[in-house]
């Protein structure tokens, strides 16, 4: 569960990203983060991450209460979420196995774990037959299943998309989509951070609009206004 | 940490210093410069030192006695001396008394060409066997022994001559022993000019020269150090910058702080310990065929002895072990500081 109590947080010049939000999200929800470019959407996904630091107000990310969390405890946390970038943060010189295999390898599960739940992620995502290909070889919305399969495969609670649309064709949006509801089938808490109505209209799902730091509105069934 | 865990940061390691090839030479060739240096400093030092040792005589004030002087009047400088001597806390050794024969011994063992030694001991042996055939009585050689210039002696071994002036009350109360004449009357036993010999002045300037050695050393240590420990840094720093977004990636992942750090402190911990292997194998070379023989063909016509340098076998266990400390060192700090940034949760 992710609870935000009366949440504030300033950058150190002053400004204020975050300012009084108060929300939750329920384990197994689907949320849909909108607002415009600067409303405070990214920083509201960073500070779940434990990316930047509460300025004030209480924090509660599965289980860890972030206002006050010790640095040592943050990879810990973490590890319940997983997360998926605009921009698929891919490493061009590891294949798609490797790439999927390296979230595994760096929080240090052992190479028998590796070999049996890579596959079975990649094969989630649709891509078993793309394992030994490069991300330079792939179009983008094979980067973005591939960033989905390395996202999902430490077994996260919660899983946040950064505009999982935004650099893909619009036909395959609907396939991202797909896979995210699929995600959320899976029992996995899913936060999409978008600018896209479209989608968010299509999905009528529950629609949580900042601007300016502050939640503006808070509805379900695809209303955003 | 787990085996798979511990071999895939030797192995990210070893990728690092092969991606970043060019800064990783550089580095071991600074860290390689800076470790002879170190270790050529040491040894030189240590070679001075043992040098010293040997002459073993810059810390001696010895008493030369006037020829003239008969066995009961040496007993009696001898005595005056032991009684100087147990007053002195910087003389711990026994008085030692050298007879004029001893001298010549010492003279032929220091200089075992010299014609003027060995015709003084060549007469001398001469001399013994026409006494010992009978053709030579004891009245028509005078002595068995032709005239030795040389005088007997006392040695008084000093153990710490900084403390000048202790030294300098010691010579003055040697210069205070008398002896009697057939009269009765008080004489000056010693001279201090022509009498007492000493290395004082010798000594001290050798201690500074040792010293400033020391403090040099010590100083070039400190600042090749410092050198090193940038181009290390550099170089590991080249490598996070271009792995910056897969560290990124690894904190947002989970991974903790000495997982993201471990592969470069591999790194760096490799470069060191290649360049202690290559500064050892270098310094090895440098001092066994190069510096001794320099150093032996140098020293060879100089009054017949040359300066001691010892087997390379009696340095390596203190350069091995200093050059891989040295190399440890500037690997995990210089790894250490350059992902500091890199590493804020």
């Amino acid at each position: 569960m992710i609870r935000f109590e009366n949440v504030s947080m300033e950058y150190r010049n002053g400004t204020a990203a975050v300012n009084d939000v108060t929300l939750t999200v329920e384990d197994g929800e689907f949320v849909f983060l909108v607002g415009h470019s600067g409303a405070g959407k990214t920083t509201l996904t960073k500070l779940m991450i434990a990316e930047e630091r509460v300025s004030s107000g209480k924090l509660e990310v599965n289980g860890f209460r972030l206002d006050k969390i010790h640095s040592w405890k943050i990879p810990a946390l973490r590890r319940t979420m997983g997360v998926v970038f605009q921009d698929f943060k891919l490493f061009d010189k590891m294949t798609v196995y490797e790439n999927v295999a390296f979230a595994m390898r760096v929080v240090g599960a052992k190479p028998s774990v590796i070999k049996k739940r890579v596959p079975f992620f990649l094969d989630v995502v649709g891509l078993s037959h793309k394992a030994d290909s490069f991300p330079t070889e792939l179009s983008g919305g094979e980067k973005q299943r591939v960033a989905f399969a390395r996202a999902l495969v430490n077994n996260p609670d919660t899983v946040i998309a950064d505009e999982p649309t935004g650099n893909v064709d619009t036909d395959l949006t609907e396939d991202i989509m797909e896979l995210l509801l699929k995600i959320n089938k899976l029992g996995k808490t899913v936060i999409v951070v978008t600018h896209d109505m479209g989608i968010v209209q299509s999905y009528r799902k529950r629609v949580v609009r900042i601007e300016n730091g502050r939640i503006v509105s808070d509805k379900t069934g695809g209303d955003f206004e | 940490m787990k085996p798979s865990t511990f071999f895939y940061n030797i192995r990210q390691g070893f990728k690092g210093v092969f991606r970043n090839s060019v800064m990783s030479t550089a580095s071991v060739l600074v860290l390689v410069a800076c470790m002879i240096l170190i270790g050529t400093i040491y040894v030189v030092i240590d070679t001075i030192d043992v040098n010293f040792k040997a002459i073993n005589d810059l810390n001696v004030i010895e008493v030369r006695l006037d020829k003239s002087y008969n066995d009961e009047q040496i007993a009696e400088i001898g005595d005056a001396l032991e009684q100087i001597r147990k007053t002195s806390p910087i003389i711990e050794k026994e008085l030692v008394f050298v007879s004029a024969d001893e001298h010549l011994q010492i003279l032929k063992e220091r200089f075992p060409d010299n014609d003027w030694i060995n015709g003084i001991l060549d007469s001398n042996e001469y001399n013994r066997s026409l006494y010992e055939s009978g053709e030579l009585s004891e009245e028509e050689g005078g002595s068995v022994l032709v005239d030795n210039p040389l005088r007997a002696s006392y040695r008084l071994e000093f153990v710490n001559l900084s403390d000048f002036d202790e030294v300098t009350r010691v010579k003055s109360l040697i210069d205070e022993i008398k002896l009697k004449d057939e009269s009765g009357k008080e004489f000056d036993a010693v001279d201090s000019t022509n009498d007492i010999r000493d290395n004082i002045e010798l000594y001290g300037k050798v201690m500074n020269v040792k010293n400033t050695l020391y403090v040099a050393g010590i100083w070039l240590l400190a600042i090749f150090l410092i050198i090193a420990l940038f181009v290390i840094m550099n170089t590991i720093k080249l490598g996070v910058f271009a792995r910056r977004n897969e560290i990124t990636f690894m904190r947002l992942c989970g991974a903790t702080k000495s997982m993201i750090r471990m592969p470069f402190i591999v790194e760096g911990v490799i470069i060191g310990v290649f360049s202690a292997a290559v500064a050892f194998g270098l310094e090895f070379y440098l001092y066994q065929y190069l510096l001794r023989d320099i150093v032996a063909s140098a020293t060879n016509s100089a009054a017949g002895g040359g300066i001691i340098m010892g087997d390379f076998s009696g340095y390596a266990l203190v350069l091995g072990l200093g050059f891989l400390a040295v190399g440890l060192f500037a690997g995990v700090i210089s790894s250490s500081v350059s992902l500091k940034k890199y590493l804020k949760a």
